[in-house]
């Protein structure tokens, strides 16, 4: 009740202060960007709390919070000031990607290996085989393209896209709830893989699928190559920066938030100054993986060091600020007016993709002989989709603007049900296998 | 890019100096000094900064400016927090008495020599002149506690009620020179009302004074509900950022906002355990403050030599006529000897976050030169403090 009366004296205030604001506007973009960052963390806290009340998860609370300030509702946040946040998202992901490797216990992981490959694999194609034939007996308009081959290719694209989750959001989520146990090990361990497997099986389709529309163009094998390469080479770095994450935290043990929060930026950067370069040197789109790196390093310092205990700390310490911005600024940046138009599409695209997914994921955990109380809740976790499913939407847009404006602001529509749906779900499953609570009790 | 860049290397220069340069270093006092209290980044900012290193170029800096909002809203929160009034009353009423006294008189001493001075060094007029001269004679009054914990640490003075004095003084001297900063902000803002500049100044200062106020009873009321370390840590940053980000966008001052803030909840049942938490990050705040107010300045235009002479010499007479005057007002208790006002020489962060906060009221060239001109004091007194200290208290037959 009391922080019910927190968040409505917060709101009064910043109303009686946006009427002065409107006369200064454009005037300081920077005290802007500032105002907007203290006040999507104070809402976003205090509005979780409301809906943790109607069991709902904290991460939808910041994703409403952003959605309602942001630029396409109240407008309090205004485009420059996401402009000048950005790179919060960026810090955020991979201090994501730190701790989702952090979490991964190497002993945990091999007792689920086989649960694990076989929902990746067998869970993955029985999704995409799903997704494919039913996309391909609906028909539906926005997916029909001049040539049969054309078709094809969006019904492949889609169906990969449909496979695509939101590691951050798992991540998010398990946090809150404190989960810890088989069944949450292995909704990360597939999560935290296919996404590797999704990016680069995304990459070489709309390579191939190039070629196949233009036979003019040839597969790009370059671009293959480099897309490999750099992901083990974000591998290796990874695993370095493991070891450095344990140097640290032994040997200067000082300021650890700061110090992950400013490992984690580095990272991004770091990526950034070698695609330059490389792209300088010698024409090449060479990408390191921010992510990926922050992953590794996580997953290295907490298995093959002795710094597991004040790494993990040290995440618990910064975890709650870097989610509430983070998904309060993903939902500032959600374009509503999307949905608005093309929900009922997007209501069957993710209506086929939930039968699909739910099917795979239950052939592949009856595959793996896991529980069949837990092999019907797997499904239910791999729902939620998020950064990863808007860069792959993005990259199939610039690749393919052939196919069509719909296709893309379709499948955007998508996902923003999904990543507003998905974590209910996902929080559902893991209170239903009831491993939510256990990591403090242990 | 650069940027980035740069958030990462004060970031890494800030929580690895800070353990560096608060640890024990075999060296001359003064070094030793300098070290303790981490003002050894002022050189770092400068050499960081447009003139050398160019890493903080100038449209770098104007980048940083909502983390210098967030460093000086953080100063004036753990400022405004350690101002507890049922301390007051554990300590002599004369503590307090000196304690209200020694700041108004430095002022009183430094205000008008000072204004002629920046009338004439820097052809100031007007309200930039009053405002200026407001808030560096009351910066002139501020006492950095700091040295003094350093100061009683190496000398073993722990029951010295001179020094329990000095530090129960130098808790509180901040406090008339935030609340110039807040009266500063108010005059030279937008005006709100038409007319006589007056009603809008007044109107101003309301405006944040409640602001502040507000933000501390939202802070008490959200602790009612019993919230983790973590999420108090959040609400807190959420509540300074905004501060800070408010402050910025309408000139005004964030550090007296963040001040009174802090006061509302300092005077709380919650005091300790916010306390507690706001200081975890003190440290790294302070030396990001000192190397972005440093990297801010032009020594080559910024740093006026006289005028910095001149205002170290009103500052130690000030101290030494405050300390005097209230010694021929109520006796040698608590105070021992005419002289005992040099005890109270040290400067630091406060001041700093004061001209940086005149910075953000007044963007421009003057108040560069008013920072680099706190800058140059604090690295003066800094050097100074342990001889006077030493002095001060050999004369009081401490030593």
């Amino acid at each position: 009740m009391k922080r019910l009366i927190i968040l409505i004296l917060l709101i009064s205030w910043s109303t009686f202060f946006q009427l002065f604001m409107r006369d200064y506007s454009q005037v300081f973009p920077e005290a802007a960007a500032t105002i907007s960052f203290g006040l999507i963390l104070l809402m976003g806290y205090l509005a979780s709390d409301l809906f943790v009340l109607v069991k709902l998860p904290r991460i939808t609370a910041y994703l409403a919070v952003g959605l309602v300030m942001g630029p396409y509702v109240l407008h309090t946040i205004d485009f420059a000031s996401l402009k000048q946040l950005s790179f919060i998202d960026q810090l955020a992901l991979n201090f994501i990607g730190l701790a989702a490797g952090a979490e991964l216990h190497l002993s945990e992981l091999k007792k689920k290996i086989k649960p694990i490959t076989s929902l990746i694999f067998v869970g993955g194609s029985v999704t995409f085989l799903g997704m494919l034939t039913t996309l391909r007996i609906l028909n539906l308009s926005f997916l029909q393209q001049p040539t049969p081959r054309a078709t094809l290719l969006v019904l492949v694209l889609c169906s990969i896209l449909a496979l695509a989750r939101s590691p951050s959001s798992v991540i998010a989520i398990i946090s809150e709830t404190n989960a810890k146990g088989p069944f949450t090990e292995t909704v990360m361990g597939v999560t935290v893989t296919l996404d590797v497997f999704i990016i680069l099986l995304f990459a070489i389709v709309s390579s191939i699928g190039a070629s196949i529309l233009n036979p003019e163009i040839s597969v790009d094998i370059i671009f293959l190559g480099s897309m490999v390469l750099g992901i083990l080479v974000s591998f290796i770095i990874g695993a370095g920066v493991g070891f450095f994450i344990s140097f640290y935290f032994q040997r200067i043990a000082s300021e650890t938030i700061f110090f992950v929060l400013a490992l984690v930026f580095l990272i991004a950067r770091f990526s950034g100054v070698v695609h330059e370069l490389v792209h300088d040197l010698y024409h090449i789109d060479f990408h390191l993986e921010p992510m990926i790196i922050c992953l590794v390093a996580g997953f290295v310092a907490r298995n093959f060091t002795q710094s597991a205990t004040p790494l993990l700390e040290a995440i618990e310490k910064g975890s709650l600020p870097v989610y509430v911005l983070f998904f309060a600024l993903t939902g500032a940046k959600l374009d509503v007016s999307i949905l608005k138009n093309f929900w009922h599409v997007a209501v069957i695209f993710s209506l086929v993709r939930f039968i699909s997914m739910n099917l795979g994921a239950f052939a592949g955990a009856t595959l793996a002989r896991e529980p069949i109380r837990l092999s019907r809740l797997y499904g239910l976790t791999f729902i939620t989709q998020a950064g990863v499913s808007f860069g792959l939407v993005k990259m199939m847009n610039a690749q393919f603007s052939s196919l069509g404006e719909t296709l893309g602001t379709v499948l955007i529509a998508a996902i923003i049900l999904n990543e507003v749906i998905g974590p209910i779900l996902l929080k559902s499953a893991l209170v239903m296998s009831g491993e939510t609570g256990k990591k403090q009790a242990g | 890019m650069r940027i980035l860049l740069c958030i990462i290397a004060i970031c890494v220069l800030s929580f690895m100096g800070s353990r560096w340069s608060f640890s024990h270093f075999h060296l001359p006092r003064f070094a030793v000094q300098l070290y303790l209290t981490g003002s050894e980044f002022i050189i770092v900012g400068i050499l960081l900064g447009p003139m050398f290193l160019n890493v903080l170029s100038d449209s770098v800096l104007s980048a940083l400016h909502p983390l210098r909002a967030l460093c000086l809203g953080w100063i004036g929160f753990l400022f405004g927090i350690q101002v507890d009034a049922s301390l007051f009353k554990k300590f002599p009423r004369e503590y307090l008495r000196t304690a209200l006294y020694i700041p108004l008189a430095v002022t009183a001493v430094v205000f008008f020599p000072l204004m002629y001075l920046l009338e004439t060094t820097l052809s100031l007029s007007g309200n930039l002149l009053l405002i200026s001269t407001l808030v560096l004679s009351f910066a002139a009054a501020n006492t950095a506690p700091s040295s003094l914990a350093i100061f009683q640490k190496t000398n073993d003075l722990h029951r010295s009620p001179l020094l329990t004095l000095f530090r129960f003084i130098a808790g509180i001297d901040a406090l008339p020179g935030i609340l110039a900063t807040g009266i500063a902000g108010a005059i030279v803002s937008i005006p709100l009302t038409q007319g006589s500049i007056l009603p809008s100044s007044l109107t101003w200062l309301f405006i944040i004074s409640i602001t502040g106020l507000l933000m501390g009873g939202i802070i008490v009321l959200l602790m009612d509900s019993d919230p983790t370390n973590q999420e108090l840590t959040v609400f807190l940053t959420g509540i300074i950022v905004l501060l800070g980000g408010l402050g910025f966008y309408f000139h005004q001052s964030c550090l007296y906002m963040a001040a009174l803030t802090g006061i509302v909840v300092g005077n709380s049942r919650y005091g300790q355990r916010l306390h507690e938490i706001a200081a975890v990050p003190e440290r790294t705040i302070y030396i990001l403050l000192l190397i972005l107010a440093a990297s801010s300045i032009d020594p080559q235009t910024a740093f006026h030599p006289g005028l910095i002479i001149a205002y170290v010499m009103f500052r130690l007479a000030g101290k030494f006529i405050a300390g005097s005057t209230a010694v021929s007002f109520w006796g040698r208790w608590p105070l021992t000897h005419r002289s005992v006002g040099l005890g109270l020489i040290s400067e630091g962060g406060l001041s700093i976050a004061m001209a940086m906060t005149l910075q953000q009221i007044i963007p421009g060239t003057l108040s560069d030169a008013i920072i680099a001109l706190i800058l140059a004091t604090v690295f003066i007194h800094e050097l100074v403090t342990p001889y006077t200290l030493q002095y001060v208290f050999a004369k009081a037959g401490k030593l």
